[in-house]
């Protein structure tokens, strides 16, 4: 997710980038850089895995650090309005409308910058291979425990353990 | 939610409702109602969230950047910003627009209207009417709808991606323009995608239509765009339910805003008295012109020649997707690509003024310009400015009508009545006060 026209936010685009035409381990990955949370409904729609990245402002924040987190044990916190859908209220329509990903990973990174403008900040655009790197584990690791649930299956539920 | 008990005056009874998170609406505000002797003395929409100085940053920038710098006012109407600008500019100018270049913006608005309308209908507003407490609960009981609703959206938004370059925020709008005029191949695919979404706009008229709507009626004057030969959505002149008229260039003369203590957004009267912009003052003045299939559809859902009731707005809403989504059709059947994608415009010390309908409203836009080019001065009077006063005689005739009814119970109808309008009220968090003074 972000806006490439607001310095930092273009993180989620930038990501996109550094993993075009790639298909670790065979899989499909489909990249999309979503605009609302219909974009985001479709595109994890069937999904095995959803991966989200996105920037995030705080106080304090430490630029260009990585945080990532699952959809499990998240509620809503937000309300659906026309400019505040949060993520995890669309998940949680999602849910209802039975178009959830099979399991859902956020990465964050911590921005330093969202002014108008092009271009990441140093630290922020440090931090994209390490997203990259971490997509890749979560693949790997996704592949790892998929085999092993094809072999025991989990306990039924929407969002087994990984 | 809490009550209090009064404070200072022995005299006065004094309930205070405090919705700490207004769902559903736009913007940061409260509402103060005064009771006295058993009848509503005050309504106040108390918007207190810092004003926006966009008419002040505009003075002294280029005469090309409105389009682009105001449709940052709003996510989800930046067309209408967009359209009103390039319509004020241009006619400052002098400049004649081609037809084509018209006809590829209101497909362009087409898309806004589509999306906006569905998202109020399905997410803000339906909810009301099925007790439900948002879409997320509405998704749980009426899936279908939700993903009707959703679809919907997503056909408007494929429109502004293709003809505006994004879904929000749309970039390829500019005085004179486009910057790059899609080809009748870039939209084949929007007109399979309409299809399918005109069933789907003409099913959520049937679902609306099936809600149970209080019996009210709203006698503010109306008043809206009206185009001799089409709905007016991107241009016109103004017509009123008083049947009366006048041409864009005396809005001025007609439309005085003016502030109010109890409020940072300023409200507006027209020839001296309140007034109200949006779906029902389109449809009411204007219904005859909308396409056959969206008059069967309005004459299916019950609607009358005139539609004066807030909470039926809704079913103007959908009859207007089916209208826009028809409309889109008709367009993209008949597109021919402008070439070049811009009529070339030249400044010149002039004042323009512009109109458009966003989808809650009439839009006007002011500039004066300096012969170099560079905004003098800028106005710009949004829907949801025009219609506050309406919305609060609105407000204090349901207060007024269910006194009765307990604070929360009282609360809710109050939300449900300002829903009804579909405010924008600023681009912010979500908030409202209501307190009422009995004496």
């Amino acid at each position: 997710m972000g806006n490439e026209f607001r310095r930092d936010d273009g993180l989620g685009p930038a990501v996109i980038r550094a993993l075009a035409d790639r298909t670790p381990g065979g899989h499909r990955v489909d990249a999309v850089v979503a605009a609302d949370a219909v974009d985001l409904l479709d595109a994890w729609s069937g999904a095995d895995l959803a991966i989200v990245v996105d920037l995030a402002m705080g106080t304090p924040a430490r630029a260009g650090r990585v945080r990532r987190a699952t959809s499990a044990g998240v509620d809503a916190v937000g309300s659906i309005g026309g400019h505040s859908v949060d993520l995890f209220t669309t998940l949680e329509l999602a849910r209802e409308l039975g178009r959830s990903p099979g399991a859902l990973v956020v990465f964050t990174v911590e921005g330093a910058d969202v002014r108008v403008g092009i271009g990441l900040s140093p630290p922020v655009a440090r931090a994209v291979a390490e997203v990259v790197a971490a997509i890749d584990t979560e693949l790997e690791n996704w592949e790892i425990s998929e085999s092993a649930r094809r072999r025991v299956p989990d306990p039924p539920g929407p969002w087994p353990a990984r | 939610m809490a009550g209090d008990a009064p404070d200072g005056d022995a005299a006065a009874e004094r309930r205070q409702l405090t919705v700490r998170a207004l769902a559903r609406v736009e913007g940061e505000g409260r509402l103060d109602v005064a009771v006295r002797n058993g009848s509503v003395e005050s309504a106040q929409l108390n918007i207190y969230e810092p004003p926006r100085f966009f008419e002040a940053f505009l003075r002294g920038r280029d005469f090309r950047e409105p389009p682009d710098l105001t449709s940052r006012i709003c996510g989800i109407c930046p067309v209408a910003y967009q359209v009103s600008a390039c319509n004020a500019l241009e006619q400052a100018c002098g400049a004649s627009v081609d037809r084509r270049v018209v006809e590829l913006r209101r497909l362009l608005y087409c898309g806004e209207w589509i999306a906006s309308h569905a998202l109020h209908i399905y997410f803000l507003h339906a909810p009301d009417f099925l007790g439900a407490p948002d879409s997320v609960a509405l998704a749980r009981s009426q899936r279908g709808a939700v993903e009707r609703g959703l679809a919907l959206k997503k056909a408007g938004n494929a429109i502004l991606e293709t003809v505006g370059g994004r879904p929000i925020h749309p970039v390829n709008v500019r005085v004179g323009g486009f910057y790059r005029a899609p080809t009748r191949t870039d939209l084949a695919p929007l007109a399979e995608t309409l299809r399918r979404a005109l069933d789907d706009a003409i099913e959520t008229v049937r679902w609306v239509a099936g809600f149970e709507f209080p019996d009210v009626r709203l006698e503010s004057t109306l008043m809206a765009l009206h185009h001799p030969e089409r709905y007016a959505i991107e241009d016109g002149d103004i017509r009123t339910s008083g049947g009366g008229g006048f041409p864009v260039a005396d809005f001025d003369d007609h439309v005085v805003e003016y502030h109010v203590p109890h409020s940072t957004a300023l409200h507006a009267r027209l020839d001296g008295e309140r007034y109200l912009t949006g779906p029902l003052a389109r449809y009411t003045l204007h219904h005859e012109q909308l396409s056959a299939t969206a008059r069967e559809a309005a004459t299916a859902a019950g609607l009358d020649t005139e539609c004066r009731n807030p909470f039926r707005s809704i079913v103007v809403r959908a009859v207007e997707v089916v209208y826009a989504v028809d409309e889109a059709l008709r367009l993209i059947e008949a597109y021919e690509r402008p070439e070049p994608p811009a009529t070339p415009v030249t400044a010149r010390a002039a004042v323009g003024r512009g109109v458009s309908e966003a989808p809650r409203g009439l839009l006007y836009h002011r500039y004066h310009l300096a012969a170099n080019g560079l905004i003098e001065s800028a106005n710009i009077v949004p829907p949801t400015a025009q219609n506050q006063d309406a919305i609060e005689a609105d407000l204090a005739d349901r207060i007024g009508e269910h006194l009765d009814l307990d604070d929360a119970a009282l609360t809710a109808l109050c939300e449900r009545t300002i829903r009804n309008h579909d405010p924008c009220i600023s681009c912010a968090t979500h908030f409202l006060d209501l307190r009422v003074v009995r004496r």
